[in-house]
């Protein structure tokens, strides 16, 4: 019986031109998407590798000089793309691309994407994930929101129902059928995207993420077509049945996202890059007291460090006070830096962490974020990779300052490494983090997901229970 | 239902023969229907609510913007007077024991690294009006004698999150908001009124259909207008804009005369699809359809080609380049000088450049690696200028994206106010270089009396008649698919087959 239901439905709603039409571009839309996708992938993945190659070889083809002189030449830290940012490029055009790793300073990342592009950006960009987030629960409601109410306005309910079919049963039919008819625009498009994502190299790496996020895309359907038929059950004509499902659908993926911007910013407010800087400076300059100037630091610095060797003046020391002194300069400088962008990055966090509890209002919320995070393109990743960049940058200040410590004697910034120091440091190696990280991090989203698809459910099958024919 | 007693209504007053004119007693019920209507209420509050969010959201961006300008301000003005005071007490004549030390005597401990000077962009007094790309884009510049990329940084601090959905600002009510309203309220003029069996009625009387028509957009088109102008004249006066100021005025209304056109635009879409679309149903799809295909997918697309067919150089191979070129600039700087003179006879004359000077060395490099990344700063703005000529043609198909700018325009948080911004910065940044370089190079130092010398930044406006030139071009290509709608609608409005 579901099934002859199922067939029912199917049939006439791939009859209908509109729906046809609406699925086919749905379906180019991904598909061009997901091209273009690729070839940006592919494209940011090769100028990317080059570029780290590069700054490598910069770093290893330095001539002998002083090792705190090959600190401030530094190297330059570039973000690698995600494969699956093929899908869905996320926070990606918003975040500079690459920073620079020298002495002292944790550098800011630079060339927001985003940026250098006109004002039409703003819009958004063409991803397979803002198509499936957006348009597919658009086409759900098309085949949806006349299934009951368009009947009951026909007439045809009354006889369905006078002929024994339990309502369950008539809404599964149903549900199966609108599913029959989606499922012809979303599993080529699953398909395609499948193929696109394990056809690039490391591809086949992403497969555990891609398919959380399968799933999670399925379910985010399953809470819309749910919706759509609760509300087609409730509706009295068609006509209010649809005015409904897209007004919801206005309010949750047009409206919520934006004002929840604004929220999460007056929320957990962040202070202004110049407020940042000049807090940072403060620390920087007179230590956390801020009373202690540097030159009085230095003279405490200086007078334990020659009380640990034993010795009276620093010209008896067995190792370069300059070293100690730029190694200790380091030390108070990461203190500072975690003080402060840890502060920073847990702002970030707790408005990322708001948006996603928004979710409760707004299915989308959760599925962007969850898409985001399973691509590699979120917040929490990026700050990742900036984190690993500067734990980097320290590693290579310890070994330049260890280098110099050891080697050099006294105050003095004569003293020239050999160049095999330059090669004998281990380059950036990012490696990004797993699957289970990004799940552990968004529990909350795919929680939300779930009551959402099976709240709906609950709802559809109440409302369809006690419709009135 | 409401709609059968008021038309009823109009029949009866026809009939009776009390009517001022058709048309007005047109209007006075369709008003009174649509006041009767749930629909126009929740629509109207919903939206009057979501302005004023919006407005105070712009307002609030506008202060904060506002407030770090004036604090860097006012930091550079303290730092001045600093080197005022200092300079004031010392004598000029002693020489320099530190090129390094931080002696305002010493022309780069003005402008180097460690002194310098924000150039900034104060919000206009209207930037509430649109957020724009005034979150994304830098509203301030350290600028040093330092290389053009080194004054070209410096992001206000801002969740990726937050940029990635944009702010909730008066723009996008108007551009994304607006025009659902406007179908929201007008999408089954026709269809609802033939679903009710009322049109035929009304139209049994001595009423034309186009009276009619006029009459229901009319009045839907003054409600959706003065909520907005209403909401946005309060927001002007909480923020305490000053309207009788120059150039306020006339942004206001030209804010007004596009929203105006816009409004015509999207009327005119509803006046189509009610006149080719039967079922109440069938046009809220249609409607729906049009809205997501111009508002929400053309621009997307429009960036989608003009980035794919012009892409902007690569900003990573970029940072290695510079690499690459300054550490091949730095090994041939001893031979730098001789180049660099023939570019500035004046310090050649002056015969006191002297190349062991730490500083000196560095302008010749500086100098070299700007000459040679010149050709690429150009090539990503000409691909940047074709992107956004691909944008500027396909405007007729994006209505979204032409108000968008033209708002943007209008507030003052557009990409033309900015780009304009960062290149009187770079020229700044040039006149900066100029003044301490030479200094330096002569080893001339710095006394009270050269303070006032130093240059300065102020943002030259740019004449509010340009920006009216395309707020009126933004008006004109909104106005032309307009006309057009309405032609169209109105010629097969004659068509209309009011039975069935």
């Amino acid at each position: 019986m579901i099934m002859t239901i199922a067939r029912k439905e199917f049939t006439e709603m791939f009859r209908d031109g509109r729906v046809r039409s609406g699925g086919l571009a749905l379906l180019l839309l991904v598909g061009g998407s997901l091209l273009y996708g690729m070839r940006q992938t592919q494209q940011l993945a090769t100028e990317r590798d080059t570029a780290r190659q590069l700054t490598r070889a910069h770093w290893v083809s330095q001539p002998a000089k002083n090792p705190h002189s090959a600190a401030h030449y530094g190297i330059y830290a570039f973000k690698p793309r995600a494969t699956l940012a093929t899908l869905d490029d996320g926070v990606d055009p918003y975040v500079g691309v690459t920073t620079w790793l020298e002495a002292h300073k944790q550098n800011e990342f630079q060339f927001r994407p985003a940026q250098d592009a006109t004002s039409a950006q703003r819009f958004g960009t063409l991803t397979a994930a803002t198509t499936l987030q957006l348009l597919v629960p658009l086409l759900i409601i098309l085949l949806g929101f006349a299934v009951f109410a368009g009947e009951r306005e026909q007439g045809t309910l009354r006889q369905v129902l006078s002929l024994g079919v339990k309502p369950s049963v008539l809404g599964a039919g149903k549900a199966l059928g609108v599913a029959g008819v989606l499922s012809l625009v979303l599993i080529p498009a699953a398909v395609l995207g499948v193929i696109a994502i394990t056809g690039m190299p490391d591809g086949g790496s992403d497969l555990v993420r891609l398919g959380v996020m399968i799933v999670s895309y399925i379910a985010y359907f399953v809470a819309w077509l749910a919706l759509t038929l609760a509300i087609s059950a409730f509706a009295s004509t068609a006509r209010v049945s649809l005015a409904a499902s897209l007004g919801v659908w206005m309010l949750v993926c047009i409206l919520a996202p934006r004002l929840m911007t604004d929220v999460v910013r007056s929320v957990h407010p962040t202070p202004s890059a110049s407020a940042f800087a000049a807090a940072m400076k403060r620390d920087l300059d007179g230590g956390f007291d801020g009373h202690a100037t540097g030159a009085q630091r230095e003279k405490l610095f200086e007078e334990a460090v020659l009380k640990k060797y034993g010795v009276d003046s620093l010209s008896q020391l067995p190792v370069s006070f300059a070293g100690l002194s730029l190694h200790e300069g380091e030390r108070h400088g990461d203190e500072v830096f975690d003080k402060h962008y840890g502060a920073l990055w847990t702002t970030f966090a707790e408005q990322e962490r708001v948006r996603e509890l928004a979710a409760v209002v707004s299915p989308v919320l959760a599925m962007r974020s969850l898409s985001m995070a399973l691509a590699g393109t979120d917040v929490a990743q990026h700050l990742h990779f900036q984190n690993a960049a500067e734990q980097y940058r320290r590693s290579l200040m310890t070994a330049m300052n260890g280098e110099m410590t050891m080697k050099s004697k006294g105050q003095d910034f004569d003293y020239k490494a050999d160049p095999s120091t330059w090669s004998n440091v281990a380059p950036f190696d990012y490696e990004a983090p797993s699957a289970a990280w990004v799940l552990q991090r968004h529990t909350p989203a795919m929680l939300f997901l779930g009551v959402w698809a099976a709240g709906a459910v609950l709802l559809a099958g109440w409302s369809i229970g006690r419709m009135t024919p | 239902m409401s709609a059968v007693s008021a038309s009823a209504e109009v029949v009866a007053r026809a009939a009776s023969g009390t009517a001022h004119s058709p048309l007005r007693t047109m209007v006075a019920h369709e008003w009174r229907v649509l006041r009767a209507d749930r629909m126009l209420l929740v629509v109207a509050l919903l939206f009057a609510a979501l302005l004023g969010v919006a407005l105070w959201n712009g307002v609030t961006w506008s202060r904060f913007q506002t407030r770090v300008v004036g604090e860097l301000a006012q930091a550079d003005s303290s730092r001045f007077a600093r080197y005022a005071d200092t300079l004031a007490v010392m004598t000029p004549g002693t020489p320099l024991a530190d090129p390094f030390a931080p002696d305002p005597r010493n022309p780069m401990t003005i402008g180097g690294a460690r002194g310098g000077i924000t150039a900034s962009l104060t919000p206009s007094q209207l930037s509430m009006l649109a957020v724009g790309q005034s979150d994304l884009m830098p509203y301030y510049y350290r600028v040093t004698t330092g290389l053009r990329q080194a004054v070209l940084k410096g992001d206000e601090i801002e969740n990726p999150g937050n940029l990635l959905t944009g702010r909730f600002d008066l723009a996008f009510v108007i551009v994304v908001l607006f025009p659902l309203v406007i179908l929201a309220l007008s999408y089954n003029m026709l269809s609802g009124e033939r679903e009710d069996g009322t049109l035929a009625l009304v139209l049994s009387q001595p009423v034309q259909l186009r009276s009619l028509i006029f009459a229901k957009l009319g009045v839907r088109a003054v409600t959706v207008l003065s909520i907005a102008a209403a909401l946005v004249l309060a927001g002007l006066a909480v923020a305490r804009v000053d309207l009788t100021a120059a150039g306020q005025l006339s942004t206001s209304l030209w804010w007004f005369a596009i929203v105006v056109a816009y409004t015509a635009f999207w009327f005119g879409v509803a006046l189509v699809v009610n006149v080719l679309v039967r079922g109440s149903a069938a046009s809220a799809v249609t409607v729906v359809t049009v809205w997501l295909v111009l508002v929400v997918l053309a621009p997307v697309l429009v960036n989608l080609v003009a980035q794919a067919r012009y892409p902007t150089p690569s900003r990573v191979a970029f940072t290695t380049n510079v690499r690459t070129v300054t550490n091949d600039a730095n090994k041939v700087a001893d031979r730098l000088l001789s180049k660099y003179l023939v570019d500035h006879p004046e310090l050649a004359t002056a015969g006191t450049v002297n190349m062991d000077d730490f500083w000196t060395r560095t302008f010749m490099v500086q100098d070299t690696i700007e000459k040679t990344l010149a050709p690429y700063y150009d090539a990503f703005d000409a691909q940047l200028a074709q992107q956004q000529a691909v944008v500027t043609t396909a405007r007729v198909l994006t209505p979204a994206l032409l108000m968008q700018t033209a708002l943007e325009d209008l507030a003052g948080t557009g990409l033309t106010r900015w780009q304009r911004f960062r290149a009187q910065t770079l020229d700044f940044h040039s006149r900066w270089q100029r003044f301490f370089s030479e200094r330096q190079m002569r080893q001339q130092k710095m006394s009270a009396s050269d303070l006032p010398s130093v240059p300065r930044f102020t943002y030259v406006e740019e004449p509010g008649t340009a920006v009216a030139h395309r707020v009126l071009s933004a008006i004109l290509w909104l106005l032309l698919p307009a006309g057009a709608l309405w032609a169209f609608g109105l010629s097969r409005l004659r068509r209309y087959s009011v039975a069935g």
